[in-house]
């Protein structure tokens, strides 16, 4: 079963799952791109794992119930990463983020630093100086830079999945890494 | 945003390469900004995929078996339609309760006005006939006598 499914495209996984309803096959479907997934829902987030759980889960579950219905003829991919986007973003605005952020952060700020080798211990700091730039940046600007710089997405697929112009998305994209870049320097990251 | 920064933006955009004669015509500032972008650019995946759980999904949707649907179709709705009668039923009757009393107390309250209204008697019991009828009504009058 699972070797069939394997050589299957993402349309013929969806018309093998709208006349069956296997699981499998559904599974198979959403793990094939759980890694761009979890990347939205991680960039939305801003990080918070275990957050990250529920919110696949919701996301599962629309798809699930929507799967049946889907035409072939869109595209797979852009609609499950807005489907990804939109949960993530629904969760963000349901739960008290900032008072769960603070927690956290009060957690970290306690907890003794582990020894780790010089080399992986720059990284692992080099990392959370790029992660905290990336948090500092407005939801939106976030997803983009997500979408385009890590996922190489057309920016017409990105105005998609976020129901924006191609235009507005060009200029936010380009905002957005102006962003990054001016954080960078009050960080002092380079 | 300076010209050059915009013309290496439209290329990364395309997933390309800016190329060397537009990065050696860009100012020292624009230069740094320029790297920067790139930096986090690049590192942007490593940081995702670090913090990234490899674990794949599982997803169950929990259909009801047919077992489940007979089960519902010939315990649970029947348990549940009664449910909402008794319900129901209780409910009228405690209206209904409700407004017999009230017609009850409309009526009494009726009755008690009409005897007020209809006869003096609540009044005349009420007082002693031997005062109405004693000297002190008919007493003399009252004589000043001025000592001028």
């Amino acid at each position: 079963m699972r070797q069939m499914i394997n050589n299957l495209s993402d349309d013929a996984c969806i018309k093998q799952f709208q006349n069956t309803g296997e699981e499998e096959v559904f599974n198979y479907l959403l793990n094939r791109h759980r890694v761009t997934m979890r990347r939205i829902i991680y960039s939305v987030l801003k990080g918070s794992k275990e957050d990250m759980e529920d919110v696949e889960q919701e996301i599962a579950l629309a798809l699930f119930k929507n799967l049946p219905s889907f035409s072939v003829k869109s595209s797979f991919t852009t609609y499950l990463y807005r489907i990804s986007r939109n949960k993530a973003v629904d969760f963000l605005r349901k739960t008290d983020r900032r008072r769960k952020i603070i927690n956290k952060a009060a957690l970290l700020s306690s907890r003794k630093p582990q020894e780790l080798p010089d080399e992986t211990l720059v990284k692992k700091s080099i990392h959370e100086e790029i992660k905290k730039v990336l948090f500092q940046l407005p939801e939106m600007e976030r997803t983009i830079l997500v979408l385009k710089d890590v996922e190489q997405l057309s920016l017409s697929d990105i105005g998609t999945i976020l129901h924006k112009p191609v235009g507005t998305v060009k200029s936010r994209l380009h905002r957005a890494r102006l962003h990054a870049a001016e954080r960078m320097k009050a960080r002092e990251i380079i | 945003m300076g010209k050059n920064l915009n013309t290496a933006q439209s290329f990364l955009d395309k997933n390309m390469d800016v190329p060397d004669n537009i990065l050696q015509s860009m100012t020292r500032e624009e230069l740094d900004t320029y790297h920067r972008m790139e930096y986090f650019r690049k590192n942007l995946t490593e940081v995702l995929d670090s913090e990234m759980d490899t674990a794949p999904l599982r997803f169950s949707s929990n259909i009801p078996d047919k077992k489940h649907t007979v089960l519902k179709r010939f315990l649970v709705l029947p348990a549940a339609t009664l449910f909402s009668i008794a319900v129901g039923f209780s409910l009228y009757h405690t209206v209904q309760l409700q407004k017999n009393y009230r017609e009850l107390v409309r009526e009494e309250t009726r009755n008690f006005i009409t005897t007020l209204t209809s006869s003096n008697a609540w009044w005349e019991s009420t007082v002693d006939e031997n005062a109405l009828s004693s000297d002190w009504f008919n007493a003399d009058p009252i004589v000043i006598k001025s000592s001028f």
